[in-house]
């Protein structure tokens, strides 16, 4: 499964998403429409770093890495290189 | 598994007692009923070394780990009643020098950390404001980029060391439609045109350890005051309050050790109807709870340091501590209170301080609210 699906599983089951998956795109705002929340980044960074094996620091934690999904999966990319 | 200390850090830990014991022993019962916050004993700490436990060497600290940090924290909650002067101390260490180090550019560090370390500057931490406490995101304080730096405007609340304090972390918004993503982190001068430093506030406890809100207003900093990326706040703020929230009540684990053994002294020694007091059940157990709750507090708060020391995520245990020994420390302390009697119910006998000092314990470094939050979360709640 690719990163962009797990991201959007990640999000609607862990972060406990209220609308339709969707609506979900990999392009969808999830800062912008409140879908990721100052303790929901924490959890998804946790589920990412454990899914991944991969380590994201907290100078990671700006708006453009967790803009999107496909911004999120960029991250996931670039720290699994 | 070895909960023993190194011998090195037992000879560490007999070495912070006799400094407390030496050096940290003014008339705390007096300063608290005049809140009035030592230089001199914050000159001591740094001349000692507290103060640049944490911090790297090349900054002027000794960089001791994590465990270390609790062993001196520990002896001198202990050694020293001052509750008020070790929270300013752990304060300015884990809010202030701690996100310096972490996310300061090269040109901070080296401008503001040995100041800090050595005591010759003390830090401030403003986040909270009238209108944001627990939802800490939701701040009013803006941050607008102009030509050259940018302009703050806005006021904070509840702001320790602020009265004393000559460098402050402070938190702005420059978008608050963006919410906790919106957030900037800045360093900020006393004397910076634009910054004042209000009334000090009079609290319940604490005393001893100033505290005041702070204002600005058109206040124009240079671009190098950001600390940390421009919106990477959020980050500057939860590193500072992880880091706060794990190691702050470090030093209530001594307390809790002195009230635990004044209560055996005393309920041996006391005698009513005939009897040692010790010896009435309900005096007993109230000492078996709060051994109970020292030895908890003791083995969550180092299993977090080893968790902390081996760079390991440690936001679920952090909150464990934080709640756990809050609520250990007031609890204690009342049975300390208690056990003690009208005795216990006087200024003179530094009992009831412990109560009135635990009792901030609940609410700063997030309120045992949000850290029960913050574990409901961290368990999929």
């Amino acid at each position: 499964m690719g990163a962009h699906q797990v991201i959007r599983e990640m999000i609607v089951r862990d972060l406990r998403f209220a609308g339709s998956p969707d609506e979900l795109t990999d392009d969808y705002c999830l800062l912008d429409n409140a879908v990721i929340d100052s303790m929901g980044i924490f959890r998804l960074v946790g589920l990412l770093e454990e899914r991944y094996g991969i380590e994201i620091d907290e100078e990671d934690m700006l708006p453009e890495n967790f803009e999107t999904i496909e911004a999120v999966a960029a991250l996931v990319a670039v720290k699994g290189c | 598994m070895n909960f023993d200390w190194t011998d090195e850090q037992r000879q560490f830990r007999d070495s912070v007692l006799a400094f407390a014991r030496r050096d940290l022993a003014d008339d705390v019962v007096a300063r608290d009923d005049t809140a009035t916050f030592l230089r001199d004993a914050w000159e001591r700490c740094a001349a000692f070394g507290i103060q640049g436990l944490p911090v790297s060497a090349e900054y002027g600290g000794s960089g001791a780990d994590v465990l270390t940090q609790i062993v001196a924290l520990e002896a001198l909650g202990y050694a020293c009643t001052d509750n008020g002067l070790l929270f300013s101390l752990n304060a300015h260490m884990w809010a202030c020098q701690h996100p310096i180090e972490r996310f300061g550019t090269e040109e901070q560090k080296r401008r503001y950390l040995p100041g800090m370390v050595d005591g010759t500057l003390i830090a401030a931490h403003g986040m909270s404001e009238p209108g944001s406490g627990s939802d800490a995101f939701a701040l009013s304080t803006t941050a607008r980029a102009v030509d050259g730096g940018w302009v703050l405007d806005g006021s904070k609340t509840f702001v320790t060391n602020a009265p004393v304090a000559d460098v402050f972390v402070v938190f702005a918004t420059i978008d608050k439609a963006r919410g906790f993503m919106g957030l900037c982190a800045f360093l900020l001068e006393r004397d910076t045109p634009g910054l004042t430093v209000g009334r000090p506030l009079h609290k319940m406890g604490l005393r001893t350890s100033p505290m005041a809100e702070v204002f600005l207003e058109g206040c124009h900093v240079p671009a190098d005051a950001l600390l940390g990326r421009k919106g990477g706040g959020m980050a500057v703020f939860n590193s500072s309050m992880e880091r706060e929230r794990s190691l702050i009540l470090a030093c209530t684990v001594g307390s809790m050790q002195r009230d635990l053994e004044r209560a055996i002294e005393h309920a041996r020694m006391r005698e009513q109807f005939g009897r040692p007091i010790g010896q009435f059940q309900s005096v007993a157990n109230r000492i078996v709870d709060m051994k109970l709750r020292l030895e908890t507090s003791r083995l969550l708060l180092y299993r977090l340091g080893t968790l902390l020391e081996a760079g390991r995520p440690a936001k679920l245990e952090s909150a464990l501590c934080k709640l756990h020994l809050s609520e250990s420390f007031l609890a204690s302390a009342l049975d300390a209170v208690q056990i003690h009697g009208g005795s216990g119910y006087m200024t003179e006998y530094e009992l009831e301080r412990d109560v009135r000092d635990a009792i901030g314990a609940r609410i700063y470094s997030g309120t045992s609210d949000i850290q029960r939050d913050i574990v409901a979360k961290e368990l999929g709640l």
